[in-house]
């Protein structure tokens, strides 16, 4: 196999956009690290094999690694994240907002095309100096979910699907992408008129993904979007988590719900229980509902750390059992990670010529067959 | 192969030699004059006349075209040892640099497109492309082709330009 004339900092750029270090790479590689830095430094030259393997590792394109120079670097979207250190971004999430970027970009390209095609955002602002709980009613208003309707879904899988349904009809494309646990709850990206949120499909509960999809959509009201933990230590992520609780759990709902269901005076020591039931009522997390007994004061201080203390104490985890016969199909499954406004929208771009099929196929991530087209239209009712 | 069409009348004529990308083959598949669209195709790929590259195979393949595309390979890819050529490697990364949009360049897949570009460079062949207009011009090969002083054609263009004959 040949040597190629590449150039060492344009290997290093690529390992480097893919936020590996030089052992991540090399081990990725099956190389040594010193090797590598002989490839980096432009001391030795790869051969294609190498440079193939490379591009499958790193997972970027094989092309990319043959440019004569890096690319200048691009700014990545704000790291809010506190919850669990701000660690670095691993392959996959780079990837991930790499992927929804291209998509924001390809839809503002067809938009400007056949501007019809393609929902513009319309969402309302908000600013940090504003009440949070204020800014959740306006918000539900403008939604127009009544807690009854909420309480009508049937758990919290089914929740989800209807929240992020009423989020899509606000012009936003959502994805749920499985990126690793404890490194991000979210992210959200605004670009020019077209807006996303991804939810990180390994967050333990269907309750924690709701809670991330209207944290995430609280930093596009405030136009401060990037990546987040959901953590209590930065003010935008504060803010972001005090909107999202206010949101699904409003006050006097929850306040209602206490007298008619336990009849206690609060300040309360609810039990593991009452806040099961609680949670269930709202069709949110068990850890939503603790967090906000305790912030609007109907639980002591300190009751929210005290009660998920013990929840946070690993379990094994239990072994998955799959039953072929009631997996959803593959279209189903992707249709979940790329949201249905994604995937409307480019069969609508399609039925509009504004992109041929290959295009299609390339921004929906799956090869586009006329019965896999039937399938997502009926998926998407 | 049918002889007397789209062959040179005199020896020394320069013909025009074209390479196709993705989008032209799917749209000659499903072109409302198809077979003898692909009969055209057919001929001047004998007169070595039009190429693709293995890129293009490979992004063909779940398209139905592909399996009619496949027959005729040994001679369309007859460009692919270029795969090791510095030269060609060199223009491909060039390209994939100045046009980073068009080659998603920070993305996971390899795109055709500038290894379609790099060949017709560096053969001095045309370019027939059919892309959407769902990319920016700067986004799509004929924007591109363009910049680069590359001929390039759309598949109408080259029907009219071929099968006048």
């Amino acid at each position: 196999m040949p040597e190629v004339q590449v150039n060492g900092k344009v290997l290093e750029w690529a390992r480097e956009i893919r936020g590996l270090n030089l052992d991540d790479a090399a081990e990725r590689l099956g190389i040594s690290s010193s090797d590598l830095l002989n490839y980096e430094s432009g001391a030795t030259k790869p051969l294609v094999g190498l440079l193939r393997k490379m591009s499958a590792k790193y997972r970027i394109n094989f092309s990319s690694l043959l440019m004569p120079e890096p690319l200048p670097p691009t700014k990545r979207p704000a790291d809010h994240r506190r919850r669990f250190g701000r660690k670095r971004l691993s392959l996959e999430t780079l990837v991930a907002i790499e992927e929804i970027t291209e998509a924001l970009e390809a839809f503002d390209d067809i938009s400007s095309d056949v501007r019809s095609v393609v929902p513009r955002l319309r969402i309302g602002t908000a600013k940090l100096t504003d009440n949070p709980a204020e800014v959740a009613a306006r918000e539900r208003t403008r939604f127009g979910v009544s807690i009854d309707q909420q309480r009508k879904w049937h758990g919290l899988a089914h929740a989800r699907i209807n929240w992020r349904q009423r989020v899509e009809e606000r012009g936003i494309f959502t994805y749920m992408i499985k990126l690793p646990y404890k490194e991000l709850s979210g992210f959200s990206i605004l670009h020019d008129d077209l807006a996303a949120i991804c939810v990180n499909d390994s967050e333990p509960t269907e309750g924690a993904k709701i809670f991330t999809l209207f944290h995430e959509y609280c930093h596009l009201l405030l136009r401060n979007t990037g990546i987040s933990d959901n953590n209590d230590k930065t003010r935008v992520e504060r803010f972001c988590n005090h909107f999202a609780a206010s949101f699904l759990i409003p006050k006097g709902e929850l306040v209602g719900a206490i007298s008619q269901s336990f009849g206690v005076v609060t300040p309360f020591e609810f039990s593991d229980a009452d806040i099961k039931n609680l949670a269930s009522w709202f069709r949110v997390s068990n850890r939503a509902i603790a967090l906000r007994l305790e912030r609007t004061g109907l639980a002591p201080a300190g009751f929210y750390a005290k009660r998920t203390g013990a929840w946070d104490i690993p379990s094994p985890p239990k072994p998955v059992v799959v039953d072929a016969k009631r997996q959803p199909s593959a279209v189903r499954i992707h249709l979940k990670k790329i949201g249905h406004l994604h995937a409307s929208t480019v069969l609508e771009a399609v039925k509009r010529h504004a992109i041929n099929s290959l295009d299609a196929s390339e921004l929906f991530g799956m090869q586009l067959r006329p019965t896999t087209v039937k399938s997502i239209e009926a998926a998407l009712g | 192969m049918r002889k007397g069409r789209n062959m040179p009348l005199f020896p020394d004529e320069e013909l025009d030699v074209y390479v196709f990308d993705t989008s032209a083959w799917v749209n000659a598949g499903l072109h409302r004059n198809s077979e003898k669209v692909w009969m055209t195709i057919i001929d001047l790929i004998g007169y070595r006349r039009v190429f693709t590259c293995s890129q293009v195979m490979i992004e063909l393949k779940p398209d139905p075209i592909y399996e009619r595309v496949k027959r005729y390979e040994k001679a369309l890819l007859a460009h692919d040892g270029k795969l090791s050529d510095p030269e060609f490697l060199q223009a491909v990364g060039q390209i994939t640099h100045d046009h980073p949009g068009m080659c998603k360049a920070r993305g996971e897949k390899t795109p055709a497109d500038p290894y379609v570009i790099a060949l017709a460079q560096l053969e001095n062949y045309i370019v027939v492309a059919d892309e959407g207009t769902a990319r920016r011009k700067s986004r799509k090969i004929p924007g591109v082709c363009q910049k680069l002083g590359i001929c390039c054609r759309s598949l109408e263009e080259f029907i009219t330009a071929e099968m006048r004959n």
